[in-house]
Formats: structure tokens, C-alpha cells, sequence
């Protein structure tokens, strides 16, 4: 019988299992958790043995499961725990059950995911389409409509007249650094007032007499208007709506897109420089974030339109924008195509969104169904995996019929019919019998390292017995036991320190400091020189006492160490005896 | 009480060979006396540190003081056991 302090005996045993029925007793003896198989095929590779197809075919589900689980962790779906008991392993049948359920689940999700990453990155661009129809059109609008330019002027009137003078200027520069001689032909050229209006608001008031024109003869009287209605005139000197009022003949194209928030710099200053200022770039900033399909991430982005001339430069530009990974979107030319247009795009996102709801929908039942039951089939799955993996060491009998099985079992219980004990010279491995509350303590143990087999948990005896009867011990809570009585054995333990003093809780450390204080004073005396060896427990007790030494002896130190008295002084300051 | 002679002789004689015994027979080369003053340190301090524990115990005051569990414990298996 096992005692508290051992772990339990072991025998070591055969075992001959019929093949059919080997799957049910590894399952049966696995709940039990009594017996450790050993490998009977050490020699033979992971790959090799039995039943590895069953092992791969649970590795599959294991990973199936894995990716349902990552599903319903991503969408926030509380997994519900196993209610009480764990599953028992399943019948090797209803692995097929299991695996079908799995591919199920795993398709449809796929499926579901694939056609909601497909329907996100259809709304993403067709909500990017939206806001560059959008913002386009306000580009558009500006330079198509003159009063509506005022508008807008006066709305940015305040920071118009703050960048005032500056802006000019600034606006005066840029404007012949930018614009290259095609843009100035037509000013030359047309016979259109307003163009030349447009183009020479851009160039400062200077330029252009105030009586040119009645239409800007107002809008110069305010030359503050600044850097604001400076590039906004460009704009619309440099495209127009209306087809027929294209600058003279020179054809101006431009693309629109939608970029990252954060390439527009080097964007702009990578068009800049590969065109030779020869493009004109306006962009404006979406101010929701979008959702990237592929991360999900939420990602800000910018509308952007180019304009510029001839197809080298549209060829040069579309490269850049390819290369900085910017979508361009086809965006017509005129505003009743962009109306329709943008018509068009707002019922699709409509559209796209039931959709997407709809999908969005399914996954979610398609997760809380699995959910319910994913701890539940991650046991089942490792149970069977396990049961394959033991049947993995055991061994084929010649006939084919039979698995030979050898195991460490405890002795005490048997089997007897299929069980063969056989003798061996070899150690058994550790088994400790634990029950619910002792196993706490025992894998606490664990975690340092198993002990060998049925090492003693005992002290190694002691000098010291309790000689008492049963009913002190039972009435006294601690009992102290005495040295001059037959509770000593009246010699000391041979080696060491009495292991009974590691159970004395109550008193051991005043043993132990009794037993150190003599140890350091023997071990001082004995390196010290023995002229002043005396001298050590004096100065201990001086300085204990704040004494000098009345006689002291000339090469030994009145004080333990130097700098003792100082010390001394600041640590027991409060408390000094003066 | 006090010692009992065995325990004393076994380690003294013990650490004795230790401590100069072996170093007759340390091996020849340079190194030949720091093996020297390694095995009788040692030897010395290790036994000195024996014989204090062995003292400290020789003529003990008190006694430990147990819980009635462990005494009950200890008076079952060991007694069983002498």
C-alpha cells in the first residue's frame, strides 16, 4: 500500500489488445490515467507507423478548429465552456462525423469571408468613386460658375486677407513657374474675355487694367482675395467644363484618384519633379476613414486631380500614380455625366450595404452556431489524436490481429485476462496518487522536477523522538520536546543540522541563530590572528553597549570595522544613549 | 549526552585523508602546491564547519517545538520503523 510521503509502486506490464477493440481500451485507460505507455517501436520514424493517416487526419480538424476559433475571437463571440464533465473520446466513426462538420464550417466561412472581403473592396471603391465625384465637383463648380466663385471667396475671405500681400506673390511666382507656354498661348490667342480674366486673376492685379472687363473690373477692386482664389482661378483657367471653351486648341486632360493621406507629399513633389512642373495638381482630404478590405484597418485618404497636357505626360502620370499606389477612377467630363454618374454610385452603395449586411449576417450565425460547441470538439479532437498517438508505440502482433502493448501500471490493481506482469530490472517511472487536493501541491512539485522513483519524501531520522501518549498529543496543539529526557537521544545527529528543525516551525530560528552566532564567532577566531582573536566578541559587545575599550591592546582594532562609531552614530541617532 | 565517538573519528579521519593524505599525492607540475592548499582548505574548513554544527547540537537547551500532527506522525513511522 502506498504511504503519503511515496509515490505509489509500479509494475510493469503487457498488454494484448484485439485491433478492433484497441481504440476503446486506450480511450477507457486514457480517462483513467493510471498507466504510461513506453514506445515498443522507438526505431520507427514519426512517419512510419500505424496509424499516422488518423494522426494527420486529426492534426487537419485541430487546424480547422483553430481557424473557426480565430473567426469567432475576431468577431467577439463569447465561446461557451464545456458544461461539467469533458466529452468522453468519440468512437473512431464519429471522426468522420466530426470531419465533416469541420469542412462544412471551414468552407462556408471561407466562402462567406472571401465573398465580404470581395462586396468591402467593391464598397471601398465605389465609396472612393463617391467622394471623388464629389470633391471633383467642387473643383469643377468653382471654375464654372464665376459667382460662385465670389462665394467661396468670402467664405475663405478672413485667411485670404491674412495671407493677403504674400500669397500674391506667392501666387504670382507660382503661376510662372507652373504654367509653361502652352498655358500661355491662349492668353495671347483668345478672343475669350473671360479666359483672359481667368488666367490674369491669377497673375496679380497688376497685370491687367482695371477696365477690361465690367464682370472683373469687380472682382479686382479686391486685391486681397490672395493665395485662395489664386489657385482656384488656375484651376479653372486650366480646365473647363464645357468642352468648347477648352483654352484655344490646346487639349487639357486630367485623371482623378484617391491616394494614401500621407504619400500626397512626396506624391506631389514625385509629380513635380518627373513632369517638370508641367502638371497641376489639386487634392482634397476625405475626411472619414476608410476600410482597408485586405487588414480591415481604418485608413484616411486624400481625392486628388491632375491635370495636364498631351499623352506623354498622361502616360508619365498614370506610371506615378501606379507607383505610389493611388486608384484613379474614370471621372466624365461633364456635369450632367457626373450627376448621373454620381446617381449611379449612391444606389450602388446602397445596394452593396443590404449585401454586405446580409453577409455580415450569416457569418455571425454561422460563428455563434460554432461557437457553442468549440471547446467541446477541441477536446474530442485532441483525445482522439492522443488515443492515435498511443497506439502509435504499441507494437503489431504476428498475426496482424493483435496490439501488444507494454505499460507501467500501478501494481496493487489487475486485470488479469489480457495483462501479463512481467519482471524487469529497469526503474519505473514516478506515479503519485494525489486527490483533488493534494494534486495542487503535488504539480506544484511537479514544476520543480518529478522525483525518482518512490524517492522518499522522509526526513533522513533525527536525534530527537516524541515520546508522548495519545491523548497529550491530541489535546496539545505544539509540544515542545525536551532535551534532558528521552526525547534526545542524547548524541547529535551525525551530519549537520537535526532535520527536526526544519519541522520545529515554532522555535527553529532560534536554534539556528543561536547556532550562527556561535559559527561566525569560531570562524572569525579561526581567520583572524590569534593575538586578537579575543578582541572580537569585545568589540562586538562595545559596540552593542557604545563602550570604548578601557584597555586597549596596541595592533588590534578597538572597533569592528573602520568608520564604525560614525556609522553607528547617524543609524541609532534618535535612540543614543548620550 | 555529549558525542559519541564514531561520528567524530569517521569525519576526522575522513577530511584527515582530504586534507593530508591526498595532498602527499597531488600530481607533479606547476600547479602541484595550489592542489595542495585547495585539498587542505578545504579539508579544514569543511571539517571545521562540521564540528560546529556537530557541537552546536552537542548539549542542546531547548528542545523543537512541534505540532501535535507532526509528532503524531513522526511516533507512527519512525517507531515503527526502530
Amino acid at each position: 500500500m502506498g504511504s503519503l510521503f511515496r509515490s505509489e509502486e509500479m509494475t510493469l506490464c503487457q498488454l494484448f489488445l484485439q485491433s478492433e477493440a484497441a481504440y476503446a481500451c486506450v480511450s477507457e485507460l486514457g480517462e483513467l490515467g493510471l498507466v504510461q505507455f513506453r514506445d515498443l517501436n522507438p526505431d520507427v520514424n514519426a512517419f512510419q507507423r500505424k496509424f499516422v493517416n488518423e494522426v494527420r487526419r486529426c492534426d487537419e480538424m485541430e487546424r480547422k478548429l483553430r481557424y473557426l476559433e480565430k473567426e469567432i475571437r475576431r468577431d467577439g463571440i463569447p465561446m461557451l465552456e464545456i458544461p461539467g464533465e469533458c466529452p468522453e473520446a468519440p468512437q473512431p466513426r464519429e471522426m468522420i462525423d466530426l470531419e465533416a462538420t469541420f469542412e462544412k464550417l471551414e468552407n462556408e466561412l471561407r466562402e462567406v469571408n472571401q465573398n465580404a472581403e470581395a462586396l468591402k473592396r467593391n464598397f471601398l471603391e465605389l465609396t472612393e468613386l463617391k467622394h471623388i465625384l464629389r470633391k471633383t465637383q467642387v473643383f469643377f463648380d468653382e471654375m464654372a460658375d464665376p459667382s460662385r466663385e465670389e462665394e467661396q471667396v468670402t467664405l475663405l475671405g478672413e485667411e485670404g486677407l491674412m495671407a493677403g500681400g504674400q500669397a500674391l506673390k506667392l501666387g504670382y511666382a507660382l503661376l510662372y513657374t507652373t504654367a509653361p507656354d502652352a498655358f500661355r498661348l491662349p492668353l495671347q490667342k483668345s478672343k475669350h474675355v473671360t479666359e483672359r480674366y481667368y488666367f490674369c486673376s491669377a497673375c496679380t492685379g497688376t497685370l491687367i487694367p482695371e477696365s477690361t472687363d465690367h464682370h472683373s473690373g469687380k472682382h479686382w477692386s479686391r486685391p486681397h482675395e490672395g493665395g485662395a482664389s489664386t489657385t482656384e482661378s488656375m484651376t479653372r483657367a486650366l480646365i473647363s467644363d464645357d468642352p468648347s471653351r477648352h483654352m484655344g486648341h490646346v487639349q487639357l486632360g486630367f485623371v482623378a484618384g484617391v491616394i494614401l493621406r500621407e504619400r500626397i507629399p512626396a506624391f506631389e513633389r514625385m509629380l513635380w519633379r518627373a513632369c517638370r512642373g508641367n502638371v497641376f495638381l489639386r487634392q482634397s482630404e476625405i475626411d472619414t476613414p476608410l476600410e482597408d478590405p485586405s487588414s480591415s484597418d481604418q485608413v484616411y485618404k486624400s481625392v486628388f486631380i491632375i491635370f495636364f497636357q498631351g499623352d506623354q505626360l498622361k502616360t508619365r502620370v498614370k506610371k506615378i500614380c501606379e507607383g505610389f499606389r493611388a486608384t484613379l477612377y474614370p471621372c466624365p467630363e461633364s456635369a450632367s455625366d457626373r450627376r448621373e454618374m454620381a446617381m449611379g454610385v449612391m444606389t450602388r452603395i446602397e445596394d452593396l450595404n443590404t449585401v454586405l449586411g446580409q453577409t455580415q449576417d450569416h457569418r455571425h450565425r454561422v460563428l455563434v452556431a460554432a461557437a457553442k460547441n468549440i471547446k467541446n470538439w477541441f477536446v474530442k479532437v485532441r483525445k482522439i489524436k492522443a488515443i492515435y498517438h498511443t497506439l502509435n508505440l504499441f507494437n503489431l502482433d504476428v498475426t496482424q490481429k493483435c496490439l501488444i502493448a507494454e505499460c507501467w501500471e500501478r501494481s496493487g490493481s489487475s486485470v488479469p485476462p489480457i495483462l501479463n506482469r512481467m519482471e524487469t530490472p529497469e526503474d519505473p517511472p514516478t506515479y503519485n496518487r494525489t486527490s483533488k487536493f493534494t494534486s495542487a501541491f503535488q504539480n506544484l512539485i511537479y514544476a520543480y522536477g518529478v522525483a525518482t522513483y518512490r524517492e522518499s519524501l522522509n526526513i533522513f531520522g533525527s536525534s530527537w523522538r516524541g515520546n508522548y501518549n495519545e491523548s497529550t498529543l491530541l489535546s496539545n496543539k505544539m509540544l515542545q520536546l525536551n532535551p534532558d529526557s528521552d526525547d534526545y537521544l542524547q548524541t547529535p545527529y551525525t551530519f549537520g543540522i537535526d532535520p527536526v528543525w526544519q519541522l520545529a516551525q515554532a522555535n527553529k530560528i532560534i536554534f539556528m541563530n543561536a547556532y550562527k552566532m556561535k559559527i561566525s564567532i569560531i570562524i572569525d577566531v579561526v581567520k583572524s590572528s590569534a593575538y586578537c582573536a579575543p578582541s572580537i566578541l569585545i568589540t562586538f559587545i562595545n559596540m552593542v553597549l557604545f563602550k570604548d575599550d578601557e584597555k586597549p591592546r596596541d595592533p588590534c582594532d578597538i572597533t569592528m570595522f573602520a568608520g564604525q562609531k560614525g556609522l553607528q552614530k547617524v543609524c541609532t541617532y534618535p535612540r543614543r544613549p548620550s | 549526552m555529549g558525542a559519541s565517538a564514531v561520528p567524530i573519528i569517521v569525519f576526522t579521519v575522513f577530511w584527515g585523508i582530504v586534507g593530508i593524505v591526498c595532498p602527499i599525492f597531488a600530481p607533479k607540475g606547476p600547479n602541484r602546491g595550489i592542489i595542495q592548499v585547495i585539498l587542505m582548505l578545504t579539508a579544514a574548513t569543511c571539517w571545521l564547519f562540521w564540528l560546529c554544527a556537530y557541537m552546536a547540537q552537542m548539549n542542546p537547551l531547548i528542545g523543537p517545538r512541534l505540532t501535535n500532527e507532526t509528532l503524531i506522525w513522526i511516533q507512527r513511522s519512525w517507531h515503527l520503523d526502530n
